[in-house]
């Protein structure tokens, strides 16, 4: 494959647990889909090339857990990321409520320059619907988010949302010297969620 | 009350026991004379059965039964949700409470948690119920001889204090020294102890009223357990079984030849028994009977049914002289001396001493045409319709017999004379030849240390013992236990072989009914000769020692 | 940043006896800190997960609030009774909250079965409130027309903050749905006699936090008279082992906050049970650690500890089915990939070369079988965390796809931080770039490189490459992919006239080996058989008040022997006609056998820097 130029993009994936992160980096990674999905223990690291207008962007793809106990763990993914994916399921209102949670925590706490997706999964369960898009694209416009339904289990709309996305990411982006192999030696989390009266070590 | 001497050590020089006498004596120093006296007739172990006194001393006491420095029965309970159903009437569900000056407070939170527990078991083993509770102070096992009526023991794990590193005392606990099934057992023999006695709670309740059937546990219980020793709980206990004696046919067949002669010329005598130094040879009642029975007789608990004068329905015979009961054991004050006489009882062998001869129940004195007759009434199921059986002791040096006569039928003083002198020589012959016979064999078995059960016939032979002392390590007993839990468990299993840490073999066998259990203290054998040696015992020993 | 490796001289709590530790070449049992600095996952972790600040909890927060008022009370009910009384917990809930009340009042005309448990809760409930722990107990109680309802009461209440904020499970309209939920579920009756063998964990204050059958919601009655029955003999300054009843065996485990519970007619004994109880405790604290579930509880007693369980629920289940079946785990021992040593030294040394200063712990495991482990010289892996981490892989079919970056707390080593760990299959495809797919699920070979430096990540994920092409270079990966291919040995590689079939371990490497099982052990019902076969003579032999050198049971079957040594643990299985001396001849030969293959059944060198 041959490509002008390669851009490295880092790449988080947030959301509730359930609502098919995996199931969507899998299907945009692979093409595949698992009926048998498991819960994310942590996060899972896969990397896919997709070439858009002649560009090649190279995403690192951070899938996290969505699980309540590794919401802790988040800010080792998003903090360096040029971009986030927050996922819902069109058919549980309180995922999408819990977006907005994560929309919030990113504005406060990730990268200031984060490009911002959200994906409705699941539109393949029209009857089950409980979150209209229009709800969601009024509320992606206001924090100036993409806004794209999409179905892991038909594909439907998976690559557009990496496409657009890759047309969203600014032209100039900080070219990260060598990502891939990048130590962090950053020793404190920056910025990390306020709440620390539990810390116990 | 009258304090009694005794006025049947007849025979021969009583011999004291050292330590109790010794205690006993010491105790009388500080008591009235009467008392010191029956202490003394206690000691010594020549207890007259119709002393009143100590059944008086014994009556109603809160003294456990203190056995081994671990463990020692905490409380045996008896209830019945279906007397307490609402949270007012709750403690009416406990109809036997021992010891029964625990506060009432507590008495029904135990009785709430074992109701729970058998209630939370049952969830899931839907047919069997629970059988016990474990933890790590102490063991908890369930009966429900009737519908609705538990029965819980509990008993103390066994604690020793160890210096920690820190050198700090921790206690420690011998959980697995305390095993189910012997416990288990313990509390059914309990219950046919007492049904031997009064009968079927559901009947007395039935037939009397509730408060009967609480003044009757009350009655039996507390005396029971004085007389249980749980030191001496062991695969013995577990086996629940009877030792027979072999005998060669001949002799056999003239102890036969004499009940059936005995039976005949007295008809109403329904049901013989014949022991011989605790082994059985006859016997006419159906097996479980015998079998509390057997456990009466050989275990120390007669002498406190015999002291004690408050046996409800035991005191009385037909033609009904009914002698001045003690009152129902006052336990008001226990003082030392009470506890030492206790003691003293315990440690009495279980009644039989040689060199004695006569009744030891029915009538005190035959010359006296209005002696008192001390025949206690028995609850067998080998009883007729109708039938109210009592319980005849008589001895003869070591020879037993004993007759459950029928008291619906007029007898009186004549009936023991006759018997009496119809039965004398021909029991005394027959326990002369039968000792005989006896040490011509004894040499032939002290080699092995082993225990053989059958459980078709009960038959039960021990060299691990000998008299109530074990002959082997206890822990060697423990093993068994777990062997014989095991055969029970898994009916495949039909051999087990371990060696123990000591270095001592044991051995396990079942076939079909019977289980024999050897241990060989052969440090160097291995497996192939320890299993020779086995093979020679059952050779030498199983082919002609027990009458089946 | 430099790992920071510290012993803090004391040993963790082992209930272990003096089990050999994995591969260890020292007597070594020092608990090891690791911590990363100021900022440790762990209190990352407890930030976002149990504060009621975390960014998340307004969301749910509404969803909380019957459960959150009921906690509250609880607090302060406990400040007044001085000491916890754990049944007490049940009692502000019948009057206290709204929700609560709700929930309580249409007084489910109860099933026979809940109707005894409940009065088995009544005479609980009373005893407490007689006891007098506090006035306000006492009066809740007698308040509620029947006493027994008030913990039963409570439950419904409790399911409903339990399965709303549960975020995994849909639960719209929270109160009202989840709560008619609940109540059919509760209708229906369940057979508890139809599984072999349940385990139940309860948290101290009786919420239901994981059974293996059914969901935990339709047991809040369960539950809460097995919290009775644990505080209540608690109370008497005792601790409840088991009951027993018919073929069955209950055995609980109080450990800090939580209770847990076996269930089972197996006739497994009751030391095996209770291990297993405290494998499973292990497995909450691999995923939790130590220290955050007792800061959990300690800030709220009422914590529905689901929420922070949920997505780890396969690994309780698969556990606890491994145990069933391997015998790893009553034998606190691994099994190795039969390799030639030369090929597994090799192996070794990869995992070594070049590897990162702050790598801890590198190995490979394929299909529940350790092929190398590389190690600090100072620092040995006890088997059971090393089984736990074989149970990780074995349970989750999510590695194969993607390379995973987990916090992974390992009791043993320490129960108070999360160490992390990089978690990939060297056989499946992860190099996407060329657009191959991912072949998910296909790899059988795991690689897990740990580590204490959370943001190691990257440099972990070159050193397995690096690794991959070593391997490949080396022909080790066939080698690997050959040894898997090959099954393992069967009893006639052997070839011992009379023996079935064995298990033999080796006490200084905690390792162990066992040919395949054949006939007649082809049934699933003859394979168990002989697993509780083994179990038993197991559990006989380690017997802690009598423990043996030799037990041997013989049976219509088959016959057994364990025979116990200073170095290994036998355990052999013959035809039911063989005599002691074939026996003994046959055991004889085996020992020989072993000997003689030693060197590829188990890693004798360990792999250490």
């Amino acid at each position: 494959m041959s490509s002008l130029s390669l851009r490295e993009v880092k790449l988080c994936l947030l959301g509730d647990a359930g609502v098919g992160k995996s199931s969507l980096v899998l299907r945009f990674v692979a093409d595949s889909f698992n009926e048998n999905s498991e819960s994310t223990i942590g996060a899972s690291f896969m990397s896919k090339t997709l070439i858009v207008e002649d560009q090649t962007f190279k995403y690192q793809i951070w899938d996290t857990a969505g699980q309540e106990k590794y919401r802790g763990l988040a800010p080792m993914y998003y903090r360096n990321a040029a971009a986030a994916i927050i996922v819902y399921e069109i058919t549980r209102k309180q995922s999408f409520e819990a977006l907005k949670h994560w929309v919030k925590e990113l504005r406060q706490f990730g990268p200031s320059n984060i490009i911002l997706a959200i994906a409705g999964n699941k539109s393949d369960l029209e009857s089950q619907r409980q979150v209209s898009s229009d709800e969601a694209k009024e509320y992606a416009d206001s924090i100036d988010a993409l806004f794209v339904e999409t179905s892991a289990l038909t594909a439907d709309n998976v690559s557009y949302l990496f496409e657009a996305l890759s047309k969203r990411l600014p032209q100039e982006s900080i070219a990260q010297p060598k990502p891939a192999s990048t130590v962090q030696l950053v020793d404190e989390t920056p910025n990390k969620p306020k709440n620390e009266k539990c810390g116990a070590c | 009350m009258d304090a009694t001497t005794p006025r049947r050590s007849n025979a021969g020089s009583p011999a004291p026991q050292s330590n109790a006498a010794a205690a006993a004596a010491a105790a009388a120093a500080s008591a009235a004379a009467a008392a010191a006296s029956a202490a003394a007739a206690a000691a010594s172990g020549t207890a007259s059965p119709a002393s009143s006194l100590a059944a008086s001393l014994l009556g109603g006491s809160s003294v456990l039964a203190v056995a081994s420095p671990g463990m020692y029965i905490e409380n045996l309970f008896v209830y019945n949700a279906i007397f307490g159903p609402t949270e007012e009437t709750e403690h009416e569900k406990i109809v036997f409470y021992h010891p029964s000056d625990v506060p009432l407070d507590t008495k029904i939170k135990q009785v709430g948690l074992c109701e729970a527990l058998v209630k939370f078991a049952a969830t899931f083993s839907v047919d069997r119920p629970c059988e016990s509770m474990h933890s790590m102070r102490s063991r908890q096992v369930f009966f429900e001889p009737e519908p609705e009526y538990w029965m819980v023991m509990t008993v103390t794990v066994p604690v020793t204090l160890k210096t920690g590193k820190d050198g700090r005392q921790v206690e420690e606990f011998a959980e697995e020294d305390v095993q189910d099934n012997i416990l288990l057992t313990a509390l059914h023999q309990s219950y046919a102890m007492f049904k031997l006695f009064n009968g079927r709670f559901t009947d007395i309740y039935s037939q009397f009223s509730l408060k009967i059937l609480r003044h009757k546990l009350q009655e039996f219980f507390p005396r029971y357990l004085t007389s249980l020793r749980t030191e001496h709980f062991d695969l013995l206990t577990a086996c629940n079984g009877i030792q027979f004696m072999p005998l060669d046919k001949n002799t056999y067949l003239r102890v036969q030849c004499f009940v059936n002669l005995t039976e005949t010329t007295f008809p109403q005598i329904k049901h013989t028994v014949f022991l011989h130094n605790e082994h059985l040879i006859w016997s006419g009642l159906e097996q479980d009977d015998m079998r509390t029975l057997y456990r009466l007789l050989t275990s120390g608990f007669l002498s406190a049914t015999l002291t004690g004068s408050s046996e409800p329905g035991s005191r009385t015979t037909k033609g009904g002289k009914a002698s001045a009961t003690g009152g129902s054991g006052s336990g008001t004050n226990i003082s030392l001396f009470q506890q030492q006489q206790q003691a003293a009882l315990r440690e009495m062998q279980p009644f039989l001493l040689s060199n004695r001869v006569g009744y030891i129940t029915g009538p005190e004195d035959l010359s006296d045409p209005d002696t008192p007759v001390n025949a206690p009434q028995l609850f067998v199921e080998s009883a007729q319709d109708g039938e109210s059986l009592h319980l005849i002791i008589y001895q003869s040096n070591n020879a037993i017999v004993c007759f459950l006569v029928d008291a619906s039928v007029h007898f009186d003083i004549k009936f023991y004379r006759d018997l009496d002198s119809y039965i004398a020589p021909q029991v005394r012959g027959l326990s002369e030849t039968i000792s005989e016979h006896l040490a011509k064999r004894s040499a032939v078995e002290s080699h092995y240390r082993y225990i053989y059960y059958n459980h078709m016939n009960l038959a039960l032979k021990s060299t691990m013992h000998n008299k109530r002392q074990l002959t082997v390590p206890p822990d060697v007993l423990r093993i068994l236990s777990d062997m014989r839990s095991h055969f029970e468990k898994s009916p495949l299993t039909h051999e087990l072989v371990v060696k123990m840490l000591s270095d001592c073999w044991v051995v396990g066998r079942k076939s079909e009914q019977r289980e024999i259990f050897v241990m060989l203290q052969q440090k160097n054998a291995n497996l192939i000769e320890i299993n020779d040696e086995v093979r020679r015992l059952c050779m030498t020993l199983f082919n002609n020692i027990f009458l089946e | 940043m430099a790992s920071e490796i510290e012993f803090l001289g004391e040993a963790p709590g082992s209930h272990y006896s003096g089990d050999a530790l994995l591969l260890a070449d020292e007597e070594a049992d020092d608990s090891v800190s690791v911590s990363g600095g100021s900022s440790t996952p762990t209190s990352q972790l407890l930030a976002g997960g149990v504060g009621s600040a975390g960014p998340d909890t307004d969301a749910v927060a509404s969803a909380l609030q019957a459960g959150d008022l009921e906690a509250d009370r609880d607090d302060d009910d406990d400040d007044d009774d001085g000491a916890a009384n754990p049944s007490s917990s049940s009692q502000p809930a019948a009057t206290g909250g709204t929700a609560a009340a709700t929930a309580a009042s249409p007084a489910r005309r109860p099933r026979l079965a809940s109707t005894s448990l409940k009065e088995a809760l009544r005479a609980e409930a009373s005893v407490s409130s007689r006891s007098g722990a506090s006035a306000a107990n006492a009066n809740a109680a007698a308040s509620s027309a029947t006493a027994g309802l008030a913990p039963a009461a409570s439950s419904p209440a409790s399911n409903n903050s339990a399965s709303s904020t549960a975020s995994d499970k849909p639960a719209p309209q929270a109160a009202h749905q989840s709560d008619s939920v609940v109540e059919s579920a509760e209708d229906i009756p369940f057979n508890w006699a139809a599984d072999e063998k349940h385990i139940f964990i309860l948290s101290n204050a009786g919420k239901p936090i994981y059974s293996r059958y059914g969901s935990e919601d339709r047991l809040v009655t369960m539950m809460g008279v097995i919290q009775a029955l644990v505080s209540f003999v608690q109370d008497k300054n005792d601790t409840l082992r088991s009951i027993i009843a018919g073929d069955y065996r209950f055995v609980f485990l109080s450990k800090g906050p939580i209770i847990l519970v076996a269930v089972a007619r197996t006739g497994e004994s009751e030391m095996h049970l209770s291990s297993q109880l405290h494998i499973v405790y292990n497995q909450i604290i691999s995923v939790l650690t130590h220290t955050q579930l007792t800061s959990i509880f300690e800030q709220r007693r009422n914590y529905d500890l689901r929420r922070m369980l949920a997505g780890t629920e396969k690994f309780f289940d698969s556990l606890i089915t491994l145990v069933d079946s391997d015998p790893s785990f009553f034998l606190t021992a691994v099994r190795c990939l039969p390799l030639a040593p030369t090929i597994r030294n090799t192996i070794g040394q990869t995992l070594q070369q070049n590897r990162p200063a702050d790598l801890l712990f590198a190995m490979m495991i394929a299909e529940k079988q350790l092929v190398t482990l590389v190690r600090p010289k100072k620092y040995p892996l006890h088997p059971s965390d090393l089984l736990l981490i074989f149970n990780l892989v074995n349970a989750s079919t999510s590695f194969s796809a993607a390379e995973s970056w987990i916090p992974l707390c390992l009791p043993k080593f320490n129960n108070r931080g999360f160490l992390h760990a990089h978690v990939s299959y060297l056989d499946a495809d992860l190099e996407t770039d060329a657009d191959a797919p991912a072949r998910s699920g296909s790899g059988r070979v795991c690689l897990l490189l740990i580590t204490t430096n959370k943001d190691l990540f990257f440099v972990l994920s070159e050193f397995r490459k690096q690794i991959l092409q070593s391997l490949q270079a080396t022909q080790s990966m066939e080698a690997i992919q050959d040894a898997l291919d090959r099954e393992n040995y069967r009893i006639a590689h052997v070839d011992i006239a009379g023996l079935r079939h064995f298990i033999y371990k080796s006490k200084n490497t905690s390792q162990f080996t066992q040919p395949e099982l054949e006939a007649p052990y082809t049934t699933p019902e003859e394979r168990q058989r002989l697993f509780r076969q083994y179990q038993h003579v197991h559990s006989a032999i380690h017997s802690t008040a009598r423990p043996l050198k030799i037990y041997f049971n013989n049976g219509s079957k088959e016959a057994m022997l364990g025979w116990i040594t200073t170095n290994f643990e036998l355990y052999a299985t013959f035809g039911p006609l063989v005599t002691k001396s074939g026996a003994i001849a046959a055991v004889n030969r085996l020992l020989q056998w072993i000997k003689h293959e030693e060197d590829k059944l188990f890693i004798l060198n360990a792999q250490v820097f």
